[in-house]
């Protein structure tokens, strides 16, 4: 699966959100974008999943600008996780995940033996098969993420994109969401807060600052303590640990007050 | 111990248990129907009631007993017109409760709630107090009733599409707003109209009855409900997903805007009949939905059926009870479906610890 | 745009009128044998519809004062099945008769009254409502004849079809017709005309005192208005509406201090008020000290029974008018 965009350009309530954007992410890469809050992360990621409309530039998927596919084709070639999911009513874990298999369903047509099996089967790759009949909002936040990852796998794509999908998940459950969907092998565009994490699973990394990328490349090349200090105004050491990863140390102003004095 | 039956999720005999309901409740309504239709003011023996009704349906029988006279009038053309309308507008406006609390994502939702009744208001009490409709003849009530429940919804569409895409918060707003100045449209025609007998017919139709029940508009409703019960039952899938909101149905690969639309014109007729025929009978449309939800979750797949054939039952009994109640009187059945079904409702919630879905973990 | 309106109303009157003209002339026709007979009545639309009677009915539904009240003093009572919806008690006179029927102190079923298989219906417009019997055609089809109270709003509203004296005078002579007992019919309305005709002789020439008939609703009084029979009653009697001359809305404590008319009526009915208290709401209002009929002692009351689809009580209603108005020719 290919995801492309070129110079994507966003104004929303008459301020330029995105100042244009380009970008892929191809086979089984991992990419991250990172940036502090109001950079424009959700906003880009919006655009290509279509809740948001581009004012300028487009997004291709394999080779072919979104606006040609249907609504229910893009389902078919993308899934979503974003990060907040509550509803209103009370829908069993299985109800939800089932609904992972609508862009595969004609407006009329019934579920089959096969949607079935592939809901425990999603079910089963974020091990949450036991929550099957259990109710959706009476789960915790870090299962509820893992039932929306399933729904996203239900729909059987070749990508997924997760949209800040981590936030308020306790770290267990981060790195195990992360784990999982790393596992699936592939292409991910995720947006991410915490800089260990994104480091830690990402193939490529583009730093987002006031709607434009300011830095992209691998991990390694992209979060330094320059661009740290240049994306969210903190100091921080970055330096690598015994088994290779980028490990991120910010400092803190009473510490440096210490020191100073 | 007996092991509870799970009605979300469970499985009877290799069929899945909201079958099994659809199935026991069909039979359930078939029987309210034949039971319901021997209970009235006069006394007549059950044989003879069936009597008539097979005459009737089947030719079996002496045409001279069931044919014609007052028995065959009392069964054929009294009860079982009514009976026939409660199952129609039963099964009408617990389908619409279920479709509107998915339009407007929201679980106070009832049939009504986008301004239907008080457009239905409206157009009754222009046709009582200022004649508006006197071409329609005995019916024209029942008919500005529909055209005014039908016209609000299609503004309040109107108006929550001004100036960007209608969501289920600007339907909500449109159909609040609109809502009011209907009311108060009527309330200055019932002020400014002041008549007594007027004020009498207003208050009566508001209160809701199925007392107007007529073969010729049952042909009409009944199979129109049912079709448009049938309809739903196929939607279920873009129901569910009407109540995870427009963003994440995108991502579903659903645009719900189109859905809304046509949903809306869709209940906008199925509650227009009901009222065109009944008058404003609230609460089935509310309180049915939320029942079946308790025992059989959200999943619209289970709940279109099952709302449907429960509100048909529920309205059936409730009009005996209206009919016997108080001897010798005729409770308004919006007045009883209010006093019964609201403490039974209130019961529920407090029983089963049914949070609406509003709670969070 | 008024002058239309009451071009259209006249043409509409006159309309109606010829319609029971014409049910009269086809009535003396065949006056050797009384039947058939064809009325003209009205459905739930306010349609004119034509009923034919081929016998005199023996199993009748009697609704109301007007209708039951009229068939008593025409000695039916015999032929009432079924009766219900008296608004008070039955006239003294009539409490004999009264004993002899059926009467229930509550609407009966639509139900009870097919089964009870009557061959013919009086009642009034709202009676054929769907919450009651349902519409004329439904008992029409099943060999049961219905007539509707002309007053009762058969016709249509009383701003479109203003309510008279004359159209109580038609029902009795229509009932009369019907169970061929005309004579007993004409000589009630002939009681009321002569009434009427002695107390129109009575104010020739005289100036019209004012009037003014009310109902005391709390925040304001319903105006009982020239198309109403409650206005209709005074002014055949040569008095002047001081309210309601054009339309019979709503007015409140100043227009009535403001209008001041000569005689004062004030409305009352079983469950309501009674008569002594719908004219205390007045004497005793130190709002209304300044009325002239305060001060002259002419606040009087009326029943509601007299004035709205009044039967045989237009008698009655005619009697409290006059008596009130005209103390001198009664002394």
């Amino acid at each position: 699966m290919n995801i492309e965009t070129s110079g994507i350009e966003m104004i929303l309530g008459g301020s330029q959100i995105l100042k244009g954007i380009s970008l892929s992410a191809t086979g089984r890469e991992f990419i991250g974008i990172i940036g502090p809050n109001g950079s424009g992360k959700s906003t880009f990621l919006k655009c290509i999943y279509r809740v948001l409309k581009p004012t300028g530039g487009a997004v291709m998927i394999d080779g072919r600008p979104l606006e040609q596919y249907r609504v229910k084709e893009t389902a078919q070639k993308l899934a979503v996780v974003s990060q907040h999911n509550y509803y209103n009513f009370e829908f069993s874990v299985e109800d939800i995940v089932l609904m992972g298999r609508s862009p595969h369903k004609k407006t009329m047509e019934r579920d089959n033996a096969e949607d079935y099996r592939i809901v425990e089967e999603s079910l089963a790759k974020v091990g949450m098969l036991d929550y099957k009949g259990r109710v959706f909002s009476s789960l915790s936040g870090g299962e509820q993420q893992r039932i929306i990852l399933a729904r996203a796998l239900a729909q059987k794509t070749e990508s997924l994109i997760l949209d800040e999908p981590t936030n308020h998940l306790d770290i267990k459950y981060q790195l195990q969401l992360l784990d999982i969907v790393k596992k699936l092998g592939i292409t991910v565009i995720s947006a991410f807060h915490d800089l260990n994490i994104a480091a830690a699973y990402c193939d490529k990394i583009y730093a987002l600052k006031s709607g434009q990328i300011v830095a992209g490349g691998t991990p390694e090349e992209v979060i330094t303590s320059r661009l740290i200090r240049e994306l969210y105004e903190v100091d921080a050491t970055v330096r690598k640990d015994e088994f290779g990863m980028l490990n991120i140390v910010y400092h803190p102003l009473h510490v440096r007050k210490g020191e100073e004095a | 111990m007996k092991r509870k039956l799970d009605l979300k999720n469970g499985i009877v005999h290799g069929t899945p248990a909201y079958i099994v309901a659809v199935m026991t409740l069909l039979v359930l309504l078939v029987l309210s129907i034949l039971t319901a239709v021997t209970i009235g003011s006069v006394d007549l023996s059950v044989s003879d009631v069936y009597g008539v009704i097979l005459y009737k349906l089947f030719g079996i029988g002496d045409p001279d007993v069931f044919g014609a006279g007052a028995m065959s009038d009392i069964v054929w053309f009294i009860r079982l017109p009514r009976i026939m309308l409660a199952t129609a507008v039963g099964m009408g406006l617990a389908v619409a409760g279920v479709v509107m609390q998915a339009i407007v994502k929201n679980p106070i939702a009832d049939p009504y709630i986008l301004g239907i009744s008080s457009g239905a208001s409206l157009g009754a009490t222009a046709a009582i107090f200022l004649g508006v409709g006197a071409v329609f003849g005995s019916n024209s009530i029942g008919i500005c009733a529909f055209i005014g429940a039908f016209c609000i919804s299609l503004l309040v569409q109107m108006t929550a599409n001004i100036g960007g895409r209608a969501n289920s918060i600007r339907l909500l707003l449109a159909g609040t707003a609109l809502s009011s100045v209907c009311s108060a449209f009527s309330n200055f025609i019932v002020y400014i109209g002041g008549d007594r007998d007027g004020i009498q017919t207003v208050t009566f139709w508001l209160m809701g009855s199925l007392a107007g029940a007529k073969w010729e508009n049952i042909a009409v409703i009944l199979p129109c409900v049912v079709v448009v019960t049938l309809f739903f039952c196929s939607q279920y899938r873009i129901l569910n997903m009407m109540l995870l909101g427009d963003d994440v149905s995108i991502t579903l690969g659903t645009d719900l805007h189109r859905y809304r639309q046509v949903y809306l014109l869709v209940s906008a007729l199925v509650i227009g009949f009901a009222v065109y025929s009944a008058g404003i009978i609230g609460f089935v449309g509310l309180i049915i939905p939320h029942v079946v939800r308790m025992f059989f979750g959200t999943d619209h797949k289970k709940m279109v059926p099952i709302t449907a054939l429960c509100g048909s039952i529920f309205l059936i009994w409730a009009d005996v009870a209206c009919r016997t109640i108080i001897p010798k009187q005729e409770v308004p059945i919006g007045i009883l479906v209010s006093m019964i079904g609201a403490p039974c409702f209130i019961y529920l919630l407090v029983r089963r610890s049914y949070g609406f879905g509003g709670e969070r973990s | 745009m008024k002058k239309l309106a009451a071009l259209l109303l006249v043409g509409a009157m006159t309309l109606g009128v010829g319609i029971v003209g014409s049910a009269e002339e086809a009535a003396t026709e065949g006056q050797d044998s009384h039947y058939p007979v064809t009325i003209t009545t009205y459905n739930y639309s306010q349609e004119p519809v034509e009923i034919t009677f081929e016998k005199a009915p023996e199993r009748v539904m009697a609704y109301a004062n007007s209708n039951i009240e009229a068939m008593l003093k025409m000695g039916l009572a015999d032929r009432i099945v079924m009766a219900w919806g008296l608004d008070g008690e039955v006239k003294d006179e009539l409490k004999d008769e009264f004993d002899q029927i059926e009467y229930l102190d509550a609407w009966p079923t639509k139900e009870e009254v097919v089964a009870a298989e009557p061959d013919f219906i009086a009642a009034w417009y709202s009676s054929f409502g769907d919450d009651r019997l349902g519409d004329v055609d439904f008992w029409h089809e099943r060999g049961c004849n219905t007539y509707m109270s002309l007053n009762s709003a058969a016709m249509g509203p009383a701003s479109e079809f203003p309510r008279k004296m004359e159209y109580e005078f038609e029902d009795i002579l229509n009932l009369g017709k019907i169970f061929d007992c005309e004579d007993k019919a004409q000589e009630i309305v002939d009681e009321m005309q002569a009434e009427i005709a002695k107390v129109q002789e009575h104010v020739k020439d005289k100036t019209p005192l004012t009037v003014a008939v009310l109902e005391n609703e709390g925040d304001s009084f319903r105006v009982y208005g020239t198309e109403t029979l409650g206005g209709n009653i005074p002014e055949s009697l040569g008095a002047e509406l001081k309210l309601g001359g054009e339309n019979s809305e709503n007015v409140g404590a100043e227009d009535l201090v403001a209008a001041d008319p000569d005689v004062l009526f004030m409305v009352d009915y079983d469950g309501f008020k009674t008569g002594e208290e719908a004219v205390a709401d007045i004497t005793e209002d130190p709002a209304y000290a300044s009325l002239s009929a305060v001060k002259n002692g002419k606040v009087f009351s009326v029943n509601l029974s007299q004035v709205y689809c009044s039967g045989i009580r237009t008698y009655d209603g005619i009697m409290t008018f006059a008596k009130a108005l005209y103390p001198e020719l009664y002394e």
